[in-house]
């Protein structure tokens, strides 16, 4: 559809000239929508929009092809990407056609600003006259409401407010002139609006109309009301976490990232004899030096070493023991755990440890072995008593009448008996306190067992007992060894049933001496052989009799014979007996 | 002065009675004594035994003690052996210089066997 310019005559020119200088865009358009002409306002305000505005706008179409009469119509069309805000003006000029004026659209004004903030805020903004009748009630936030815009225009604020007494209160103090904002719920909703209420005051401060704007803040608040319930649910675990370990009775200590002391319960600081204050945020290794750590060796605490240093290293320490010393506290012996914290995936990120003071226990402990000890000593001289008596008596003219002489036997044999258990209780109590102590001497282990198994020979009556022996000299404690050689023909008797074989062997095999006794007795099954040695065990327990002993016997043998710098095992065949060996080093041969 | 007499330093009432009835079986004189310092007044009265056996661990004076002062006055004119229940009785005798030691209990042939070692002519 092209555009032509008709040029006619002289009046016509003026004609021409006004219609083409005219300040507002002229358009004459045909019936089929061709436009046919267009003034200079019209090219320069369409550009190439001119050859489509058949179909950039119905109301185009509707101009030309109806014949309508359009009275300042908006349009927006598209030009080059920009949109053309338009005010349209059409009037049919006959037979068909008509003449169309666009102007561009003044500026959005204040008012359609407000408008616009209004129809599309989630606000409610109205007005009462000092009477409280609504006098604009306007904004999106109605919907809300379930009102329309204007619709409680004409009503009072007691018909509005009326079950929402707060509601109502609020827009009183409004009306008295006061000035106020104020949180209102809606009565059976979950709603909240913030309304800010402003009295407009005439010169004489008389109330002329309020102002209000309510916000819709009912999301705001359902999040603040669910941070805050979070919140208080992070502060309640927090507290609870650090009343757990504040109460722990047990010293804890929490070390960061970072080496350093982030978090430690009283209990702790005690122990450390630092305040917290002081402690908080110092290293782990400076801690470490200045309370001296040690192992319970007394070497010097290697910083690497530390429970707390290693957890963060992803380690899990368990049961360790350490020993520490404070001008306060003296030196006290610990036992510590500690375990890696990791947190939200991002690997150790602090670890923690709690330390259990031994001091007292191992005090106690040391004290029963020194009780055991002064109990076991004072327990020989009695029993020295007893034995030298039946001793003496049994040389005595009165040992000759048989009767006599049996009675002897029998309280000889008792007393033996309880001074050989008093024996062992030495010899463990010494052990326990470290207070062990070995002769160094020539021992003729062959005569020596010899001598054992001599003094044995009612215990060993019933069995058929065969000892073979070669000259074994080991160098040693005559007594001892004594003891361990009685401790294991004792047990070979006590396993095997009257009239069963026994053999004691001494021999020599390169350097070692050798002592084994072999019995033909019950056996030990195999899961309890390691136990045998262990102390207070009983390793037929549960069998069906009871063999008795203080359970230590074997114990010791282990003991005195690794004391030696020997070993003793055992090989046995449940049902089928037992073969007890102990080796030794021949004398002058230090393995 | 000396004896022929061994003393017996013992505060165990019981025990001092059997080393003595022990001692007098292997054909000895025999002398007791309750503490170091009882032992020490019968010496000065009665004259140096020829072998002390004595206990480390007695009230008013111990071995530790008498062995001491016994040994200022008397030098050594008389062997002393450490009798004692006591697991250091080698560390005590070694403390003491004494001649020999005896473990509680014993029995009569080890007491005569030490007493001879120490007392047998040379």
């Amino acid at each position: 559809m092209g555009v032509s310019r008709h040029e006619t005559g002289g009046r016509a020119n003026v004609t021409d000239a006004a219609f083409d200088s005219a300040p507002v865009a002229i358009l004459i358009v045909d019936a089929s929508g061709s436009i046919t002409r267009a003034n200079r306002c019209a090219t320069e305000l369409l550009g190439p929009l001119l050859d489509r505005c058949w179909s950039a706008d119905p109301w185009f179409q509707q101009v030309v092809s109806l014949g309508h009469t359009v009275d300042r119509v908006e349009v927006a069309w598209n030009r080059d990407g920009t949109t053309l805000r338009l005010e349209l003006s059409a009037a049919p000029c006959d037979p068909h056609g008509g003449v169309v004026t666009l102007r561009e659209r003044p500026r959005v004004g204040l008012e359609e600003r407000l408008r616009n903030i209004v129809d599309h805020a989630a606000l409610v903004l109205f007005a009462l006259d000092p009477a409280g009748m609504f006098l604009v009630s306007e904004g999106r936030g109605l919907e809300k409401l379930g009102l329309k815009p204007g619709q409680v225009v004409g009503l009072s604020v007691e018909d509005v407010y009326g079950n929402n007494p707060g509601l109502l209160a609020h827009a009183r103090r409004a009306l008295a002139g006061e000035r106020h904002t104020a949180m209102d719920v809606i009565a059976d909703t979950e709603l909240a609006f913030e309304t800010r209420w402003t009295p407009l005051l005439d010169p004489q401060g008389r109330v002329k109309a309020v102002v209000g704007v309510a916000v819709d803040i009912t999301e705001r608040r359902q999040a603040e009301a669910e941070l805050q319930s979070s919140l208080e649910e992070v502060l309640a675990q927090r507290q609870l976490l650090e009343g757990a370990v504040s109460n722990i009775i047990d010293p804890v200590f929490i070390a960061d990232a970072q080496g350093r002391l982030a978090l430690a319960n009283a209990a702790a600081f005690r122990l450390i004899d630092m305040p917290a204050d002081e402690a908080l945020g110092q290293t782990i290794v400076d801690i470490g030096a200045r309370l001296r750590v040690r192992t319970p060796a007394g070497d010097p605490g290697d910083p690497a070493a530390f429970p707390l240093l290693r957890a963060l290293a992803g380690e899990t320490v368990r049961e360790e023991d350490f020993v520490i010393e404070t001008a306060h506290n003296g030196v006290r012996h610990l036992r510590l755990n500690a375990a890696p914290i990791r947190t939200g995936g991002r690997g150790v990120t602090a670890s923690v440890a709690i330390a259990r003071d031994l001091t007292e226990e191992i005090e106690l402990e040391r004290m029963k072995d020194e009780l055991l000890l002064v109990v076991a000593h004072e327990l020989r001289t009695p029993v020295a008593v007893m034995t030298g008596y039946c001793d003496l008596l049994a040389q005595s003219p009165l040992a000759e009448q048989p009767t006599a002489q049996r009675l002897i036997r029998g309280v000889t044999r008792g007393s033996e008996r309880l001074r050989r258990r008093v024996d062992n209780i030495v010899v463990l109590a010494e052990l326990l306190s470290g207070q062990l102590e070995l002769a160094e001497e020539p021992v003729e282990l062959d005569s020596l067992v010899e001598a054992v198994i001599a003094d044995m020979t009612r215990d060993t009556a019933r069995h058929q007992l065969r000892v073979v022996t070669q000259r074994a000299t080991v160098c040693g404690d005559r007594e001892r060894l004594g003891m361990v050689a009685r401790a294991l023909v004792d047990n070979a008797i006590k396993y095997t049933p009257a009239g069963g074989a026994i053999e004691v062997r001494v021999e020599v095999r390169g350097e070692l001496a050798m002592l084994s006794v072999t019995d033909s007795g019950t056996g030990i099954p195999r899961r309890k052989q390691a136990a045998v040695f262990e102390r207070f065990c009983h390793p037929r327990v549960g069998a069906e009799v009871d063999y008795g002993g203080l359970g230590i016997e074997l114990y010791l043998a282990r003991e005195l014979i690794t004391a030696h710098g020997g070993d003793i095992g055992v090989d046995s065949e449940e049902g089928r007996g037992s073969t007890f060996h102990v080796t030794l080093p021949v004398e002058g041969r230090v393995r | 002065m000396t004896t022929d007499a061994i003393l017996v330093v013992e505060d165990d009432e019981d025990l001092l009675d059997l080393m003595t009835m022990m001692l007098e079986a292997g054909g000895h004189h025999v002398a007791g004594a309750r503490n170091g310092a009882e032992a020490l007044e019968h010496i000065r009265a009665a004259g140096v035994p020829k072998l002390i056996l004595l206990d480390m661990n007695m009230p008013v004076m111990n071995g530790y003690e008498f062995a001491r002062r016994f040994r200022e006055t008397y030098d050594r004119r008389a062997p002393i052996i450490v009798v004692t229940a006591n697991p250091s009785a080698r560390q005590a005798a070694a403390a003491i210089q004494a001649d020999g030691w005896l473990g509680k209990p014993f029995q009569q042939k080890d007491l005569l066997q030490k007493v001879d070692e120490q007392t047998r002519p040379t």
